[in-house]
């Protein structure tokens, strides 16, 4: 190229600061680009899994820099053989979890589940539209569950498990009539709990995997 | 006779590494030396080019053995124990944490690499490298003799076989430019940053351009996250994730683009950009890792990760047939420099100082 072209560069710095300029694109978009990407990779505990054995070695005392790279080389081939152990286990243990992850993601998909399940399913289990509002929760959200006014719920959809204190704040939740839907592989395994938290008609549901039981239409709370 | 064994993980065919290990064996075997090659796998359509690791037997003469280094391996534990005297070729190894998330064995056979590169090391007469960024990482494993010793690459083979009904299918769905990237589909290539470039590209240039991703891949978690994200992005019929293609098929996509970009986060080298210039295409990249280099000021090369950037410097280049011009005569000029020929006769002088 010769000497006195303009850097390429630079007349590319000078169209994109166009481009902004403009409005063709909107501010901070590259940011939100990136995030929308970063949406899709996996989690953070897998780049967790690596561990740096080359430690910073900065330091505001006098001479502390120089100290700690001596250290640093004096230890370097013991750590660093181990930190490679310990790398090449933690790897193999996240594609593992990885590995697993797909799995389950592609048995989900194989398993049909039909249509997030909400007051049509709860419709189909009470052969009617539930009594009031249904709320669908995942395992981890019992604080919200807790929050809701006793007596709200026409249906409540539990994802991911139930415990005898979840399926308790279910039967509180419920209106008289309303009625819980557990999601989960192997749903007969906590049957016992919702009869134990006073719902009744408790069955086992086999596709959708689901275990269903309603609050007696009348009674106290 | 003095014999040259190499050693290498896996031997494959289309593949930059194997190719560039046959075409040395070719100039060892010119230049009067004994050679072989040994590798753990050879892939199908490779079985004749090479002998199983296992087999290799010392003969007569004086030996050495050159590993062809690039990920980990049991035949880097297995020249350990070896007393022939050593030298190392250095691919570079893809920096584990890059690959972490998306491809752990990659990253953990990456480890597994530069483990094993360490403690090669100390034995080696010396390291080689096809750039310097390679040979800088080769000084910071410990080898204390390294080199930089040009890639054998014949790129006149790349364009010797031409798909023609590849090409026209390309060019019959031809609306706009099209952009191409060669490499395997993997999180370090950042192929999902040229998606956002088309993206950029199509908003403010060119709504029928389009981006050609050839390579394949080893999981498919990053592809389908590109897939998906050029989806979410509404360019999902834009982007063509080709795969893995044929010689025939590869020259055919060279022929249709009208630029090649690359985002790549670490590259040793990078052949497809030589093949790119080779083939004529205005390069516009990112600077990281050896890409710089590679080009040699063949390519309009971009500081940072900008998709933005990309694009309007894919616009450029595309839109001022002076730049355009000067590109394509320097990239004739790097070809020229990295051509076969000149290649091996570097190798040779850089093989015999490393052997005396």
């Amino acid at each position: 190229m010769p000497d006195t072209a303009p850097d390429p560069s630079r007349l590319v710095e000078a169209e994109v600061g166009r481009l902004q300029a403009e409005g063709a694109f909107p501010p901070g978009v590259e940011a939100e680009l990136a995030r929308s990407f970063a949406r899709l990779t996996p989690p953070d505990a897998l780049d967790a899994a690596y561990i740096d054995a080359e430690v910073p070695t900065a330091s505001r005392l006098p001479g502390g820099a120089p100290l700690k790279r001596l250290l640093r080389s004096l230890l370097g081939w013991y750590l660093g053989a181990v930190v490679q152990q310990a790398n090449r286990a933690n790897a193999a243990l996240a594609g593992a979890i990885q590995d697993l992850g797909a799995r389950l993601e592609a048995l989900e998909r194989n398993a049909a589940l039909p249509p997030p399940p909400g007051g049509d399913l709860l419709g189909s289990l009470l052969g009617g539209p539930p009594p009031g509002p249904v709320l669908q929760a995942a395992a981890g959200q019992e604080g919200l569950l807790a929050e809701l006014p006793d007596d709200s719920l026409g249906g409540l959809v539990l994802a991911g498990g139930l415990d005898r204190a979840l399926a308790a704040l279910a039967r509180a939740k419920l209106a008289p009539g309303g009625a819980v839907v557990v999601l989960g592989v192997v749903p007969g395994v906590w049957a016992g709990l919702l009869g134990e938290a006073g719902l009744e008609g408790v069955e086992v549901v086999a596709r959708p995997p689901a275990l269903v039981g309603r609050r007696p239409a009348a009674g106290p709370a | 006779m003095t014999a040259v064994h190499q050693f290498i993980p896996v031997l494959a065919p289309r593949d930059a590494v194997g190719a560039h290990t046959l075409s040395l064996r070719d100039l060892l075997r010119e230049q009067g030396f004994d050679s072989e090659v040994f590798a753990d796998w050879a892939r199908p359509g490779m079985e004749g080019q090479c002998l199983p690791y296992r087999r290799y037997r010392r003969g007569r003469g004086e030996t050495f053995l050159l590993y062809q280094a690039s990920i980990g391996s049991p035949v880097a534990d297995y020249l350990l124990q070896r007393p022939e005297p050593k030298l190392a070729y250095f691919h570079n190894i893809t920096p584990p944490p890059l690959v972490q998330a998306w491809e752990p064995e990659v990253a953990a056979a990456g480890l597994a690499g530069w483990a094993q590169l360490r403690r090669l090391a100390p034995g080696l007469l010396a390291g080689l490298a096809p750039s310097r960024y390679s040979e800088r990482d080769l000084a910071r494993a410990g080898v204390a003799r390294t080199r930089v010793a040009p890639l054998l690459v014949d790129l006149d083979a790349t364009g010797r076989e031409l798909d023609e009904a590849a090409l026209s299918r390309l060019q019959a769905g031809k609306a706009g430019a099209d952009l191409l990237f060669v490499g395997r589909l993997s999180a370090h290539k950042a192929q999902h940053l040229l998606v956002q470039a088309l993206w950029a590209y199509r908003r403010a240039y060119d709504p029928g351009a389009r981006l050609h991703l050839v390579g394949g891949w080893t999981g498919p978690s990053y592809r389908d996250a590109v897939a998906r994200h050029a989806e979410e992005l509404g360019v999902r019929e834009a982007v063509n994730l080709a795969g893995s293609v044929t010689p025939g098929e590869l020259a055919a996509h060279y022929r249709n683009a009208d630029a090649f970009v690359c985002a790549s986060r670490h590259e040793g080298f990078c052949v497809p950009l030589l093949e790119a210039l080779h083939f004529g295409l205005p390069v516009v990249a990112c600077r990281e890792a050896a890409v710089g280099e590679t080009l040699g000021g063949a390519g309009l090369v971009l500081p940072g990760r900008s998709p933005l950037a990309l694009a309007a410097g894919v616009h450029l280049v595309l839109g001022d047939e002076g730049l355009r011009e000067s590109l394509r005569a320097a990239g004739r000029e790097r070809v020229a420099e990295l051509a076969l020929p000149r290649a091996k006769a570097t190798m040779i002088s850089v093989l015999h100082d490393a052997l005396a």
